[in-house]
């Protein structure tokens, strides 16, 4: 069974009309041809179906039976990184919400046997057996803990690490621990009782087994008794703010905790004089929005109802236009480090460009990530002459790392974790 | 597919296989354009082409259409797909999609701008306000191709100053259906050179030009130049998060002034005199909708505002004519031409307010697919270039006939359109638009197609120009006895350049498929 109900979007498809604005960066904001596109597959591909608008003419022609399922008809559903662009753009003029569209395409694939891609089915076998995406035993999840950083037994603040920053990058976590103690705050982890959050699992279509990654963290965090969960990772922010409420048919607010990215977190400290960044760091960097934590982080509001005439619903149903995403914290906190250099690149915010790692995508269609990446990097460079791009999500510094690393690149790249440990002490920039 | 192997193999020696599909999926996606795609006259008409096809260059357009002739496919150009005549209506079409030609060249000191046919308005835009430049973005928004937009007719808010599109148009490149390539005006001359539009002899451009023109049925315009107009588009500042994004702007140098009326009639007196006076860079009377559209936060509470609303708007019938003033020359301008406009005012009456210096409608027409926000569906009942007063007397008639199809349009009061001034005064615009759900309920778009053939007749008794419907659905059977049966004209001229009929058929003849309704399309007597 799907979890979205095509039904309910059917509407939407019919009435798409083909306007292209979901292909685009908004219009006031576009400010040259180089870095005018915000879809990083149709930009790459260029034909209609690699772009939300023909993507929905496909959801249309598969639900009436106009269109059978074939490995290119796989390609064009699963190339699209479900980055939000297509949603914000739309719901800013004619009000639809592909994005529900195109997840329900996914869930369709999967329930008729078709989908995922191979590349997600390995990395689903791998959390169906070790409960972390990439197949190493799920004991090892707190070996990233070093004796320098600090988390207790029981706190309000529970540290969620995330399969990544666990296993791959681990000085992420560390630089997320030291920034916690740094400023005072008190949190815990759940060790090998953290398993994967499952956000590749719903994305790639596999409902109920992200389900069921969901029932076992929210049964953990629960048992935590914490009141606060702290992700550094912007996947795992956006699936326990999100998705996990998405799943278990409830909202955000009744999840019976508060969910927030660490530079949220850390937001807050440096507000009320907890967190202090005292080292200069003297680097001119650009800041990149991931996905996750800006546009598609806007908190769930579970909906049931019908849809009438002019597409209206009954009861109203609260929309995810992307607003109120968390692109601010990010920038207070780097404006805040002594001797940075924070520029912008033409596409930020709600309308930045996505890195091009996220929806399965790195996984099953790597060079498509590679080349999402690589247009980002050609920004940061072109519009900012930046020394470095900083994120807040470990899957774009790990694409951007290869390229960066396969095109012998001058940029760098680092997690904010790691430019903020720098300016909480001189070691800190040793220790990156 | 049905396009032969052989051709499919040729086209892909001209693009590689990266640029040519005949995958089902790749294909679907070509299968209904936007705009009026939900009438019923086109809906179940739209088929999946054989193919699709994306070219790079004007050699490759060419190549493309010399296989498309050796083979006998018919093929359509797209641009943005924003229209639903770009749909494929006959068998085995190769669609054309020419996103990667996305050539853009501006001429800052001569002020104009050479356009692949890839380019949309938003990118020229971008690319002319870092200049202190600017283009007319159109009315059905700036996602719209400028060659497509300019072959179409190409109306938008700054036309009042710029003129509308088809008319900017200076040197292009065209390739006929056959694949030979024409160069117009100074291109003719020297292929580097797209300054003039005229050339010698018969100017050509009168071909391509028309109000909503060829649609991909004369061939493919592969580049053109467009004029470019002054304006300190670096003074605007970018400004919000989605949906309420906009550009600041520089109080020094520009400024809305909005004046209310309750009667169209004095609202026009107004447009009028201040068309004498030459000043100002947009000069509107927009409907009150247009408020509620871009305030809404969603489709419920639009729906909710607007019928609370109601009924003091029909009470009241107010109207806002919006004046955009530019300090092009810095800000003795403005402060000249805002004595001007409010000397003006104070004579002819109306009650005057500064706006807010803002905009996300006129330099950019970032929120112009709002219109689609409330129904699902628009189009346009009207679409007519005139005098002002006869557009005011075709806008009342037209508003009575609305008021006769309503519900299941949606309802409004007064004019639901707007009325525009072009060209400082010589040309009044006034399109009267119309708010429908197209999919929910079948006897909703067969009330909307019976109250639009009954709009064209009413044209006809008017003498109002038939604009939007002389080309763009089934009513030049009943328009073209009454202009000289231009439409069997427009088919001998299509003869001439394109004889085997490849290029987007059954253009001009759209309407040769008729609507799948009981109407009588007949003339009356």
């Amino acid at each position: 069974m799907t979890l979205i109900d095509f039904e309910t979007y059917r509407w939407d498809a019919q009435n798409c009309v083909r306007c292209s604005n979901c292909r685009w960066v908004d219009f006031i904001w576009m400010a040259s041809l180089q870095f005018s596109k915000i879809c990083p597959s149709s930009a790459r591909y260029g034909f209609d179906a690699y772009a939300a608008h023909g993507r929905l003419e496909i959801a249309l022609a598969l639900a009436n039976g106009e269109l059978e399922w074939s490995p290119k008809v796989l390609e064009e559903i699963y190339t699209c990184t479900l980055c939000g662009a297509c949603d914000v753009k739309c719901l800013r003029n004619v009000g639809l919400e592909p994005t529900q569209t195109l997840e329900w395409m996914r869930q369709k694939a999967v329930d008729d046997g078709q989908g995922p891609m191979p590349e997600h089915k390995a990395v689903a076998e791998n959390i169906a057996n070790n409960r972390n995406r990439y197949g190493t035993p799920n004991d090892n999840r707190g070996k990233w803990l070093r004796s320098d950083a600090r988390p207790v037994q029981k706190a309000d603040v529970l540290y969620f690490v995330g399969c990544n920053s666990s296993f791959k990058q681990q000085q992420i976590a560390q630089a997320t621990a030291k920034l916690l103690n740094a400023s005072g705050t008190e949190f815990m982890i759940l060790g090998e009782q953290e398993w994967c959050c499952g956000n590749q699992l719903y994305n790639v279509g596999l409902v109920d087994q992200a389900r069921e990654m969901a029932e076992h963290n929210l049964k953990a965090i629960e048992e935590s008794r914490a009141k606060t969960v702290v992700a550094s990772c912007a996947e795992c922010y956006q699936t326990l703010k999100v998705i996990y409420p998405k799943l278990m048919g409830k909202s955000t607010t009744d999840l019976g905790f508060e969910v927030l990215h660490i530079t949220e977190h850390l937001d807050q400290q440096l507000q009320n004089g907890k967190l202090k960044f005292t080292a200069p760091v003297n680097m001119r960097v650009t800041y990149q929005d991931p996905c996750r934590l800006g546009r598609m982080s806007e908190p769930w509001t579970h909906w049931e109802g019908k849809r009438g005439k002019y597409g209206i619903f009954d009861p109203p149903k609260p929309r995810r236009k992307g607003t109120y995403g968390a692109y601010d914290p990010a920038r207070n906190l780097l404006n805040a480090i002594p001797g940075l250099q924070v520029e912008e690149m033409e596409r930020r915010k709600d309308q930045a460009w996505c890195c091009g790692a996220s929806g399965g995508v790195r996984d099953a269609f790597k060079e498509l990530a590679l080349w999402s990446a690589r247009e980002r990097i050609e920004e940061a460079k072109e519009v900012t002459g930046a020394e470095a791009i900083i994120s807040a999500c470990p899957y774009c510094k790990e694409n951007f790392t290869e390229v960066i690393t396969a095109d012998k690149e001058r940029l760098q790249t680092l997690d904010i974790t790691e430019i903020m440990l720098q300016a909480i002490s001189p070691e800190g920039k040793e220790a990156c | 597919m049905a396009i032969l192997k052989e051709a499919y193999q040729a086209l892909e020696s001209i693009v590689g296989p990266e640029f040519v599909s005949d995958d089902p999926g790749i294909r679907e996606a070509y299968r209904k354009g936007g705009y009026g795609k939900n009438r019923p006259a086109l809906e179940g008409q739209a088929l999946r082409p054989g193919c699709v096809i994306l070219p790079g260059s004007t050699k490759e357009v060419q190549q493309i259409l010399k296989i498309c002739t050796q083979y006998k496919i018919p093929f359509i150009p797209i641009g943005c797909f924003g229209i639903a005549t770009q749909s494929p209506k006959v068998p085995d079409v190769l669609s054309i999609d020419l996103k990667r030609m996305d050539y853009l060249e501006i001429d800052e000191k001569n002020m104009y701008a050479i356009c692949g046919p890839g380019v949309i308005y938003a990118q020229l835009q971008a690319e002319c306000l870092k200049k202190g430049l600017a283009t007319e973005g159109p009315g059905c928004g700036v996602g719209a191709t400028v060659i497509g937009n300019h072959l179409n007719a190409g109306v938008g808010p700054l036309e009042y100053r710029m003129g509308w599109a088809q008319r900017r148009m200076l040197g292009l490149e065209w390739v006929l259906p056959d694949g030979d390539i024409v160069t117009l005006g100074s291109t003719s001359l020297d292929d580097e050179d797209y300054f003039w539009g005229e050339g010698l002899g018969p100017d050509l451009r009168g071909v391509l030009r028309g109000t909503f023109g060829w649609q991909g049925g004369m061939g493919i315009v592969t580049k053109m130049a467009t004029k470019l107009f002054p304006f300190p588009g670096q003074d605007l500042e970018r400004t919000g998060i989605s949906p309420r994004t906009g550009f600041n702007m520089p109080p020094h140098l520009m400024k809305w002034l909005n004046v209310f009326y309750n009667s169209i009639e004095e609202a026009a007196f107004a447009m009028h005199e201040l068309s004498k006076a030459q000043v100002g860079m947009a000069l509107m009377t927009a409907p009150f909708s247009w408020r509620y559209f871009s305030r809404a936060t969603s489709k419920e509470d639009f729906h909710e505002s607007w019928q609370e609303a109601l009924p003091e708007l029909k009470e009241t019938t107010p109207y806002m004519m919006r004046i955009m003033l530019v300090g092009l020359a810095g800000p003795k301008q403005l402060e000249y031409e805002e004595k001007v406009v409010r000397e003006v005012i104070g004579r002819v009456g109306g009650d005057v307010r500064e706006g807010r210096p803002f905009d996300e409608s006129w330099i950019n027409n970032a929120d112009a697919h709002r219109i689609m926000f409330p129904g699902g569906m628009e189009t346009s009942m009207k679409f007519h270039f005139d005098s002002l007063d006869a557009s005011i007397e075709l806008a009342k008639a037209a508003a009575e006939l609305k008021r006769k199809y309503t519900p299941p349009l949606l309802d409004d009061y007064g004019i639901p359109g707007w009325l525009q001034m072009g060209d400082f005064g010589h040309v009044a615009f006034c399109e009267i638009l119309v708010y429908f759900d197209p999919t929910t309920d079948p006897n909703d778009c067969y009330q909307h197609e019976v109250g639009f053939v009954e709009s064209v007749r009413q044209d006809l008794e008017l003498k109002a120009y038939c604009g939007l419907q002389g080309s763009y659905g089934p009513e030049p059977q009943i328009i073209g006895p009454a202009y000289n049966n231009y439409h069997l004209k427009e088919k001998e001229l299509q003869d001439i350049f394109d004889p085997l009929h490849i290029s987007n058929p059954p253009r001009p003849l759209d309407y040769a498929y008729g609507i799948d309704l009981d109407i009588d399309l007949s003339p009356q007597k």
